[in-house]
């Protein structure tokens, strides 16, 4: 946009007006920053207080203590397998959903249509679900995270948008030729809509990867909480003696060890363990989600 | 041309007659062309009647004295007995008291920000800049309230980095305890929640920004409208329909509050002021007596249809007023 001579008023006001935007930049980014330093630092060291932005007694003791925790690496396997199992599933059912309520002549598509859409306006509620997967057998079972997710209705609609702007001519010389319609679905319909496919499946694995709710109140075994729910526990003050066993706090091993780690140093760890995978994809991701979102705001 | 009107036209018109009968020859027809794609829709179809709608069904449990060994069918009807009960307890004054007051708080905040802000981001002169803080302010949108309570804890903690500085600077002599402290609970809340969201609500303004045709901005110009008055009269107007759009889905969200962030930063010191009807309706499942599940789905039931009736409302009070200004 081309504008006229700035003013001396304008010229106050976009001076304003950038600060304003750096230091909310910084706000929004330096949290971050500051438990990973904090991470990085030795743990008693820390508790002195004046750590900024740098470590001041660096060290890998947090991380390396965190690591060789089971519950963590448990509860990390359990994150990472609903996280991969829920892209591929969802991806997999949204998809077959979305393109078989594309076809406009479908008979009884509107019945499939509203199916999808009263679940995003109104729901049963969290005890109701939580009896019906108990029915089901799925309480402390791993696939209660997994399967009631797989179906998303927000990911239906936006992959059928995106179906829906194929040609049809497309599909149509297919057909002549011979193609059933998972063949067109396999091999014209889905590399077509690879962008939308890669939006669907990031959402989906931003949900799985920071979803607690589920590993909060669909089992009673610690064993299966999903690393957020173990991370909750930790910061809502849980127990955290199991981090201690490698003789960091014992006197019995008789060689004196220094103490660097403090329940606080770990949390930092597992907090930026946590969150360093969101951070990996984000740079790649952000289109994604952007479109992702653009698409969900103008409905039909 | 028009003969292939005719043509396209000509089925369309006979499925519209169709589709009075259910099962009428075209429809028939067309299932069985059409009979894979029924496959399509099981898997997905499955999953939402067993995790969407036999919940919504179970919801007749609010009406119960639900006992699992009976389950929905067995259990003995009580009428509203569940709902009389929950509403009369003391613990629902004060969630729906709670409810109210954050989600007010947050429609206040929360909904005018992302609008200032985004009228601001457009301002900025300098592309590349622009990108950057936008790349920077979505970032905290993605990580989960369990990671976001656990960073605003260790910066708000009595070692943390806030109490250092106000110290250092010799505003307070001692660490004030923000997570325990009752006058400040609400403000942290306000404030963790614009810092999550606030960045990520601009992205659909500036979507509808984008929009604007370049000539409104320079026949704006020519008649001598300076930045200030293009921004009033010009972008803001523009952003009206997605203003109401997105008014429309918080209203409907009033009864919610933000669950997720409820449950994650609240502790002991705060539980008076920080429990909300969600948290109340979980509490019920948590404690492990299976009196509490009927209370528990009854005052989620209520929860669930106001919500929906709000949505309804606003909706149809958006479409009234567009309607309005149109003429």
């Amino acid at each position: 946009m081309a504008y006229a001579k700035r003013s001396g008023g304008e010229k106050a006001f976009d001076a304003f007006n950038v600060t304003l935007m750096v230091l909310f930049a910084i706000i929004c980014i330096y949290p971050f920053a500051y438990v990973l330093a904090l991470s990085f630092n030795d743990g008693q060291d820390a508790m002195l207080g004046g750590i900024y932005l740098l470590p001041r007694e660096f060290t890998f003791e947090n991380y390396t203590t965190v690591f060789q925790d089971d519950r963590l690496l448990n509860s990390l396997g359990i994150s990472i397998f609903r996280t991969v199992m829920g892209i591929i599933l969802g991806v997999a059912v949204n998809t077959l959903y979305a393109y078989a309520i594309s076809k406009s002549d479908l008979p009884f598509r509107k019945l499939f249509n509203w199916m999808i859409v009263i679940p995003m306006y109104f729901g049963g509620g969290i005890i109701p679900y939580y009896i019906v997967c108990q029915k089901l057998g799925m309480i402390n079972n791993i696939w209660v995270y997994i399967i009631p997710w797989a179906a998303a209705p927000f990911h239906i609609m936006l992959l059928r948008i995106s179906i829906k702007e194929l040609p049809p001519s497309l599909e149509e010389s297919a057909q002549l030729d011979g193609a059933g319609y998972f063949r067109i679905f396999a091999q014209i319909v889905t590399p077509l809509i690879l962008p939308s496919l890669a939006t669907v499946a990031l959402l989906t694995g931003i949900f799985h990867w920071n979803d607690w709710f589920d590993g909060t109140v669909m089992t009673s075994k610690s064993s299966m909480w999903p690393l957020q729910t173990l991370l909750l526990n930790i910061i809502q003050g849980s127990d955290m003696t199991s981090f201690f066993k490698n003789g960091n706090m014992s006197t019995a091993g008789g060689v004196y060890r220094k103490i660097t780690i403090t329940p606080e140093s770990l949390k930092m760890a597992m907090l930026v363990i946590t969150v360093v995978p969101i951070f990996m994809i984000y740079p790649f991701a952000q289109k994604y989600f952007i479109r992702g979102m653009m698409v969900g705001s103008v409905k039909e | 041309m028009t003969a292939n009107q005719v043509l396209t036209k000509q089925p369309d018109a006979d499925s519209k007659k169709d589709s009075h009968r259910l099962f009428g020859p075209e429809r028939r027809k067309l299932m069985k062309k059409y009979r894979a794609l029924y496959l399509f829709l099981v898997p997905g179809a499955i999953i939402l009647i067993l995790f969407a709608y036999l919940p919504m069904i179970g919801m007749v449990m609010a009406f119960q004295q639900y006992d699992p060994v009976s389950g929905f069918l067995g259990s003995k009807w009580v009428g509203f007995d569940n709902f009389i009960r929950v509403f009369n307890s003391p613990d629902f004054g004060r969630a729906m008291r709670n409810t109210l007051v954050i989600s007010f708080l947050k429609l206040i905040f929360g909904f005018s920000m992302p609008i200032i802000f985004s009228l601001l981001l457009n301002e900025l002169r300098n592309y590349r800049f622009k990108k950057t803080v936008q790349t920077m302010i979505y970032i905290p949108n993605f990580v989960s309230w369990v990671i976001a309570s656990g960073i605003w804890y260790s910066l708000l903690g009595d070692t943390g980095i806030v109490n250092n500085l106000l110290i250092q600077l010799g505003i307070i002599d001692e660490s004030i305890l923000f997570m325990q402290s009752k006058a400040l609970f609400y403000p942290i809340i306000i404030f963790t929640d614009l810092w999550k969201s606030l960045g990520y609500n601009t992205i659909f303004y500036m979507a509808a920004m984008s929009s604007i045709p370049v000539e409104h901005y320079e026949a704006a110009m020519i008649d001598g409208a300076g930045r200030y008055k293009q921004a009033i009269y010009i972008t803001l107007p523009a952003l009206s329909k997605t203003i109401v759009l997105l008014f429309i889905l918080q209203v409907g969200n009033l009864l919610s509050a933000g669950f997720d962030q409820l449950w994650t930063m609240s502790n002991l010191a705060v539980r008076d002021i920080a429990d909300i009807l969600d948290t109340a309706v979980l509490r019920t499942l948590t404690s492990g007596s299976i009196n509490d599940l009927s209370n528990g789905a009854a005052l989620g039931m209520f929860k669930s249809v106001v919500a929906l009736l709000l949505f309804l409302i606003t909706n149809w009070i958006a479409n009234k007023l567009d309607q309005g200004s149109l003429i």
